[in-house]
């Protein structure tokens, strides 16, 4: 069994602290994301909800329903991320799909 | 002495001071002089235009050729572009401050002074020239980067840009042609400009600025070379050509039809590449053609709003992307790569760039408070009073893709996400310093009661009707509620999808895009041609050669003066006959032709 070292005493095993911690080192904690869904969330239901209580003055006539801006957001958003798993799958190649021909014809 | 300096600073297009100060920049070695020109010029090119003594009338004029080139002229849209541009170019001076390579300070602020030359010129020559040197002094930009794929992506932009120039010249050819004079003033006023009916030069024209503004299928360029510049040099870059060509679609085709779908479909469809893409500047060039798009359709639109509208937000676009390019380059420099599957969780070494990163992402989606908001709600207003239900809900889509891939895309997996394991050092000072400079425009601008809003509105060309939109409309509940539900119920969705593991994972490659084809099938077919040339050729010139042999042979024994018909009588006969029928033609054409 190894002595142990008043170096190693002293020593702090814990990972360095970066200043960056200070101001997004919350961003890591393991319930972050929890924590971030229900904030969001909550801000999410009070502006759909102030939509009732607030008169809107719309010139296109599809906005005119209450939430339209807040599901209209919510499903472009999620079209847009969703359709990234077909279209990765028909257009994504290889790093290096352009260079090893390309290179051969410039030497 | 005062008087004469003032009177000539009042008369210079601030674009020859910026290019002068580049042509210094490449000559002065030592570090301390080469910054103060390099921040000095583009300061001073600003003093200039702040001086300049008249609006819409000639300030400098060149006689050359039997024709007058306006030289210096400044109307009320161009010194928005023109004010941008200088903002950028000094702030991109201070961020490219550690660089140390006079080329590259040298060619970054030629660049940036040939496009604001361009922007306060007063005929289209002016414009070619200048638009010519915005090509081949960008291009050291990527081809500074060094690497075999840079190369080739500065040829591919070299050539495109170039082709861009020429198509203008012809446009201007015609113009030339059609008006007797390339002089703006003779052709088109503020807010009224080219029609593209029946007019070939127009067209020219059209198609011209159409590829410097990455139009639809005509945007490759971008994406492929701004992922491939310099970490400064991608800034740099980020700037001026798209919104010169931008400026130049204001003036020349205020309310052209076309120019509505074509920016509403450059708002979509960078959004679904974006979400894709690995490489987070390629990210950001998307996102630039986004953008772009809700300035193109704007344009289009043509009423003041939307005029207003388009000249704002490339305002403020050219500051907030600007800074989005500046933290990537941080990153870039820092970590020596900007693949999204390389970083995340750089947030705890690099924090004041995540922060400016963040600013540059809320500014870019348009949150209240932050300068994008200000600009970009002129747009939709102005598409919304018009009624337009189509292109509005492509716009307010394309709101919602911003958000997705510069809000949240580029400050997520760069910063935080997955930890990457790295921890490079903050971005030096003057990167740093740079940042905080185009953040405090982004919040300034956007932020009411500071000031900046009513500043950027008094700039507008239509002054007025900015300034009547921002006391009834800009900041009212309905439009901020709105607003805030878009952008909030979007990020939820992030949110969610994250969590239930439906959002797609960052994965290494390349997205192929309407580049594949030069580049895939065209690029064999040459490569094929030339290979069966190499084969097919010499055999095909020598059977030509042995042909053309025989035909030259033929003719030479046939009438050469040894040949077979000046042998004998027959020739002799055939000759004086010949003399005599010329000489009976020309008796009668003396006779009967007009006296």
């Amino acid at each position: 069994m190894s002595e142990i070292t008043p170096e190693e005493h002293t020593q702090d095993t814990r990972p360095a602290k970066h200043s960056g911690e200070r101001y997004f080192g919350w961003t890591s904690h393991p319930k972050a994301g929890l924590y971030t869904f229900i904030f969001v969330g909550v801000l999410a239901v009070g502006l759909a909800l102030a939509d009732f209580f607030v008169h809107r003055h719309e010139y296109i006539h599809l906005a005119e329903f209450k939430i339209f801006y807040a599901l209209f957001g919510f499903a472009a958003f999620g079209g847009v991320v969703l359709s990234g798993w077909p279209l990765r799958k028909l257009l994504g190649r290889p790093e290096n799909y352009y260079e090893p021909e390309e290179e051969t014809d410039n030497g | 002495m005062g008087d004469t300096l003032m009177s000539l600073l009042s008369h210079t297009n601030p674009g020859f001071i910026v290019i002068l100060a580049g042509m210094l920049a490449y000559v002065i070695r030592g570090e301390i002089p080469r910054a103060v020109v390099t921040i000095g010029g583009p300061l001073l090119g600003l003093a200039a235009l702040v001086l300049h003594s008249a609006l819409s009338e000639p300030l400098a004029t060149l006689n050359m050729m039997d024709m007058t080139f306006v030289l210096y002229q400044v109307e009320r849209v161009s010194i928005v572009f023109g004010l941008a541009f200088l903002i950028a170019a000094t702030v991109n001076s201070i961020f490219a401050l550690h660089n140390k390579d006079p080329l590259q300070d040298s060619m970054a602020l030629i660049y940036a002074g040939a496009a604001i030359a361009a922007t306060f010129a007063g005929d289209l020559i002016t414009v070619f020239v200048f638009w010519e040197l915005t090509a081949v002094s960008s291009v050291f930009l990527i081809l500074k980067s060094g690497t075999p794929e840079a190369y080739k992506a500065s040829m591919r932009y070299l050539g495109i840009q170039i082709l861009s120039g020429v198509l203008l010249l012809m446009g201007a050819t015609f113009i030339m042609g059609e008006y007797g004079t390339l002089e703006f003033d003779a052709f088109i006023s503020e807010g009224e400009g080219l029609s593209l009916q029946d007019d070939p030069g127009a067209i020219f024209l059209f198609v011209a600025l159409g590829i410097k503004a990455a139009f639809p299928l005509l945007h490759n360029w971008l994406q492929d070379s701004y992922s491939k510049a310099t970490h400064t040099g991608a800034v740099v870059l980020s700037a001026f050509t798209t919104k010169l060509a931008v400026y130049a679609l204001w003036r020349f085709f205020p309310g052209e039809d076309s120019l509505i779908w074509i920016g509403a479909i450059m708002t979509v469809f960078p959004v679904f590449f974006a979400v894709i893409e690995n490489d987070l500047r390629k990210v950001l060039a998307y996102s630039l053609n986004n953008q772009v798009g809700f300035m193109v359709c704007a344009i289009g639109i043509g009423t003041p709003l939307a005029l207003n509208g388009a000249a704002a937000h490339a305002f403020a676009h050219i500051i907030y992307k600007g800074l989005l390019f500046m933290s990537m380059g941080a990153v870039m420099y820092r970590v020596g790569t900007t693949k999204a599957t390389e970083l995340g969780g750089l947030y705890r070494t690099m924090p004041f760039t995540a922060i400016f990163c963040i600013i540059g992402a809320a500014s870019i989606s348009a949150f209240p408070l932050f300068s994008g908001f200000v600009a970009k709600s002129l747009t939709m207003s102005a598409v919304g009073y018009e009624h337009m239900t189509i292109i509005w809900m492509m716009l307010l889509f394309a709101s919602a893709g911003v958000l997705e891939h510069s809000g949240i895309k580029i400050p997520f997996f760069a910063f935080f996400a997955h930890d990457s394991g790295k921890r490079p050092k903050e971005a030096p000072f003057n990167m740093l310093l740079a940042m905080g400079i185009a953040s405090f425009f982004c919040i300034w601008i956007g932020f009411p009661f500071l000031g900046g809003t009513e500043f950027l509105y008094g700039l507008l060309p239509y002054r007025d009707e900015a300034m009547v939109y921002l006391e009834q409309s800009l900041w009212t509940t309905d439009h901020v509620l709105t607003q805030m539900q878009l952008l909030v119920f979007a990020a939820l969705a992030f949110i969610v999808l994250n969590r239930v593991k439906l959002y797609p994972p960052e994965k290494r490659g390349v997205v192929l895009d309407f580049d594949w084809v030069y580049r895939r099938p065209l690029y064999h077919a040459l490569v094929w041609t030339g290979a069966v040339w190499s084969k097919a050729g010499p055999a095909m010139t020598g059977a030509a050669l042995r042909l053309s042999r025989r035909v030259y042979n033929r003719i030479e024994a046939t009438f050469s003066p040894q040949g077979e018909l000046s042998r004998g009588p027959l020739s002799a006969g055939m000759a004086i006959w010949t003399s005599i029928v010329l000489a009976i033609v020309m008796v009668l054409a003396l006779i009967v032709g007009p006296h």
